[in-house]
C-alpha cells in the first residue's frame, strides 16, 4: 500500500519552466495531521486513515459485533470526521475525538435498526437475526451469545460495556468515548454488567464463562 | 469464586481475540474504505481572524439585524422538501445525510413531497445529501437510479456520480455510476439535463433519446441517438427493475471527443466471458453484477460469491490471482458455502504453493475444521501446517493455541501438553496461556 504520508512530487504543466511542488512528510503526531487536514493538504485524509482507520475499526467491531455495514459505517465515520474537522479544539484530543464519533455512529445505527424492527414487526425470536445479518460463521458459540446477549440491553449499557469489557478501555476513555462523566458511566456499566448477567443465563454458551461469578450464583 | 467483573473482562477478551484473528484474516478490506475516502475532501480551514475590541459592539449590532433578517426569511421561506424512503417491507421517513443501500433483490423508492421519485435498483447506495425547497442534491456512490423529477418553476435537482454531475430541472432519466471503471452511463427519457463533471469542463445539455457512456478514467465518452419512444419502458409509478442497456442501443453516432471507440468500458477487464454466451447476442452484463473481483473490492462478499458461482466457482478459482481467490473463498465463508470455501483455500494452496496467502488458507481450513466441522485433529493437522510453514507469521501465536487446543480436543494429551509448553515459552501471557498452563500440568 502507498502510504501518501509520505513526500510525493506533483509535476509541473508541460512545457512549463516552473518547479515542481513537493510536500513534506506529515509529522507523526496529531497536531501537525490535523493542520494537514485543515489545510486541505493533499495526502492528508488517508494519512489520517492509515493512522485510526484501524482503531475506528475495532471500536466499531466491539460495540456492533461482526456486521456486515461495518466497512460502511468506517467510511460514514471517517466522512464526519473530515467535515467536522474544523469543529475539534484541541487537535491533542484527536483519536478520543475520532472514538466518539465512531462511538455515535455505531449507536446511531443500532437505534436506527431498533427502529426498522419496530416497523417490521419483527418477531422478537427473529431479533438477533436483524441485529448480526452476516455474523461470520467461524466466530465461536460464546462470541455469537455475547452479541445475542448484548442485543438485548439499552444501547447505551450495551456500548459501556463492550468498550469496557471487550475492548479493555480505562472507565475515562469509556466515559470520554460516551460523552458522560465518570460518575455516570460507572453507574451505567454496573447496570450493564447486571443485565448482562441476567440476560446471560439463557445462552448455555456463556456458562463456562460466568458460572464461576459470584453474581451469576445467586 | 471470582468477582463478576473479572470474569466479564475473561469473556470479554476472549470476543476481542476472536475479532482480531478475523480482523488479521481479512486482508484488504481497510483499502476499499481508504480508496473510498480519498474521494471526501475536508472541510476548508477556518482562518482565524483578529477582530480589534472596539468594533465588537458594530459586529454584534450587525449580527442581531442579520438575525432578524434571517427569522424574517425564514418565516417566509417555503419548507423544504421532504422525502420517505420505501421498500418492498417498510416506508420511514428519510434522513439528509442517510446512507441509502439497496439489497439484493430489493429496490427502494424516494419519494419527495413534490412528487419526484428517485428509484434505486438493486445493490445501488446513495444518499440524499442536501434538501430545500428547490429539489434536492443526491449523492450515488455505486449502482444505478431511475430518476423522475417533477417539473417546477425554479427547481433545481443535481445528482452526483463521482466526479459527474448531472443537473435536472423537470426530467425523467436514468443513470447509472461504477466507481471501480470510473464509468457513467445515463439514459434520457424526457426532458433534458446538464451533465458537468471530468472531461466535461463546461455543462454539457443532453436531451430525450440520448444516451450517455462517459469513462472518467480513459477520459472519453460516447453519445448515442434513438427515438425516446424506443427506449426501455420504465414507468416510474411502478419501480423499474428494468434498466436500459446500452447493447440494445442502436449503432451509434460517430464519437465526440475522441474518435476511437470507448473499449467496453462497462466491463471490466478483469472479467472473464461466460464460456457459453454468445458473444454479440446477448446482452452485456452490467459491472455491478459481473464482476466479483469489483464486489469483493467493494467488501460485498455474498452478490461477490454470488457472481462467482454464477460463472463457474471451481472454474473461477481456477483462473484468480492469489489474492483474488483468497478473498473469494471468504466471501464463500461468509456465505456459509463451507465445501466452496474448502474448495477455494484448497486450490489457492495448490496453485500457489509458498506464498504467503496459502499459509493464510491453511489457517482458515484449520478454523473450518475446528469451529463448524469438529473435526480437531483435521484442525490440528492444518494448524500444524501454517506453523510449519510461518513459524513467526502473524497468526502463529493463534495457531499455536488452538493447535495445542485441537490436540487436546483429539486426544492427543501429550501433544497437547508439548503444545502448551511451547506456548507458554513464547506467549506467557497470550489469550491461550491460561489453558496452556492447565495442559502443561501433568
Amino acid at each position: 500500500m502507498q502510504d501518501e504520508a509520505y513526500p510525493e512530487k506533483t509535476p509541473a504543466p508541460a512545457g512549463s519552466r516552473r518547479g515542481v511542488v513537493r510536500h513534506l512528510p506529515i509529522p507523526d503526531n496529531d497536531t501537525a495531521l490535523v493542520e494537514a487536514i485543515r489545510s486541505g493538504r493533499p495526502g492528508a485524509s488517508t494519512a489520517l486513515f492509515d493512522r485510526y482507520g484501524g482503531h475506528v475499526r475495532r471500536v466499531l467491531l466491539r460495540v456492533l459485533g461482526a456486521d456486515r455495514e461495518l466497512l460502511d459505517l468506517l467510511h460514514e465515520v471517517f466522512v464526519q470526521v473530515l467535515e467536522s474537522i474544523h469543529r475539534l479544539d484541541d487537535p491533542k484530543a484527536l483519536k478520543g475525538w475520532i472514538t466518539s464519533i465512531a462511538v455515535f455512529t455505531a449507536r446511531g445505527k443500532i437505534r436506527k435498526r431498533s427502529r426498522w424492527r419496530l416497523l417490521r414487526l419483527v418477531a422478537p425470536a427473529d431479533l438477533e437475526e436483524v441485529e448480526h445479518p452476516s455474523t461470520p460463521a467461524e466466530l465461536s458459540d460464546a462470541v455469537r451469545a455475547t452479541y445475542a446477549a448484548l442485543g438485548r440491553l439499552a444501547v447505551d449499557e450495551r456500548i459501556a460495556f463492550a468498550l469496557r469489557h471487550i475492548d479493555g478501555m480505562e472507565l475515562t476513555e469509556v466515559a470520554a468515548a460516551c460523552r458522560v462523566s465518570l460518575a455516570t458511566i460507572k453507574r451505567r456499566l454496573a447496570k450493564a454488567q447486571a443485565n448482562f448477567a441476567a440476560e446471560a443465563r439463557q445462552f448455555p454458551e456463556l456458562e463456562p464463562w460466568l458460572a464461576g461469578a459470584r453474581r451469576w450464583n445467586p | 469464586m471470582e468477582p463478576l467483573t473479572d470474569a466479564l473482562d475473561r469473556l470479554g477478551r476472549r470476543v476481542a481475540d476472536e475479532q482480531d484473528e478475523l480482523v488479521l484474516a481479512q486482508t484488504g478490506e481497510l483499502d476499499t474504505v481508504r480508496r473510498r475516502l480519498s474521494t471526501v475532501s475536508p472541510q476548508p480551514r477556518r482562518r482565524s481572524v483578529h477582530v480589534p475590541r472596539w468594533s465588537r459592539l458594530a459586529v454584534a449590532a450587525l449580527t442581531l439585524a442579520a438575525l432578524g433578517a434571517v427569522v424574517l426569511f425564514w418565516l417566509r421561506r417555503p419548507a423544504a422538501l421532504a422525502f420517505v424512503v420505501t421498500s418492498e417491507e417498510a416506508r420511514s421517513s428519510g434522513a439528509v445525510g442517510e446512507w441509502l443501500s439497496a439489497d439484493r433483490g430489493e429496490v427502494l423508492d424516494l419519494d419527495f413531497s413534490d412528487g419526484s421519485r428517485l428509484t434505486l435498483a438493486e445493490r445501488t447506495r446513495a444518499r440524499v445529501i442536501e434538501v430545500d425547497a428547490r429539489g434536492a442534491s443526491v449523492l450515488v456512490e455505486s449502482g444505478h437510479v431511475d430518476v423522475a423529477i417533477t417539473p417546477r418553476p425554479q427547481s433545481s435537482w443535481h445528482v452526483n456520480l463521482g466526479p459527474f454531475v448531472v443537473q435536472v430541472t423537470g426530467t425523467r432519466f436514468a443513470v447509472e455510476w461504477d466507481p471501480e471503471n470510473e464509468l457513467l452511463m445515463l439514459a434520457m427519457h424526457e426532458g433534458s439535463v446538464q451533465v458537468s463533471g471530468c472531461m466535461f469542463d463546461a455543462a454539457r445539455p443532453f436531451e430525450a433519446g440520448q444516451v450517455l457512456r462517459a469513462s472518467c478514467r480513459e477520459q472519453r465518452y460516447e453519445i448515442q441517438s434513438r427515438a425516446a419512444a424506443e427506449l426501455p419502458a420504465t414507468e416510474p409509478e411502478e419501480a423499474p427493475l428494468e434498466q436500459p442497456d446500452l447493447a440494445d442501443v442502436a449503432a451509434p453516432e460517430p464519437l465526440e471527443g475522441d474518435t476511437a471507440l470507448l473499449r467496453d468500458a462497462a466491463q471490466p477487464e478483469a472479467q472473464p466471458a461466460a464460456p457459453s454466451a454468445p458473444p454479440s447476442s446477448a446482452p452485456r452484463a452490467r459491472p455491478s453484477e459481473s464482476s466479483w473481483q469489483a464486489l469483493l473490492r467493494e467488501g460485498r462478499y455474498e452478490e461477490a460469491f454470488a457472481a462467482a458461482a454464477a460463472l463457474g466457482f471451481e472454474d473461477e478459482c481456477e483462473q484468480a490471482s492469489a489474492a483474488d481467490l483468497l478473498a473469494l473463498a471468504d466471501a464463500a465463508r461468509y456465505a456459509g458455502e463451507l465445501s466452496r470455501a474448502r474448495h477455494g483455500y484448497s486450490v489457492l494452496r495448490r496453485r500457489f504453493p509458498g506464498d504467503d496467502r496459502a499459509s493464510v488458507a491453511a489457517f482458515t481450513l484449520a478454523r473450518i475444521a475446528f469451529d463448524q466441522r469438529r473435526n480437531y485433529s483435521e484442525a490440528a493437522e492444518w494448524f500444524g501446517t501454517y506453523l510449519r510453514e510461518r513459524p513467526s507469521g502473524a497468526l502463529a501465536r493463534e495457531a499455536l493455541g488452538r493447535l495445542m487446543e485441537s490436540l487436546d480436543r483429539a486426544g492427543d494429551h501429550d501433544g497437547a501438553r508439548r503444545m502448551a509448553e511451547r506456548y507458554l515459552q513464547r506467549y506467557g501471557n497470550g489469550p491461550h496461556a491460561e489453558l496452556a498452563r492447565r495442559l502443561s500440568q501433568p
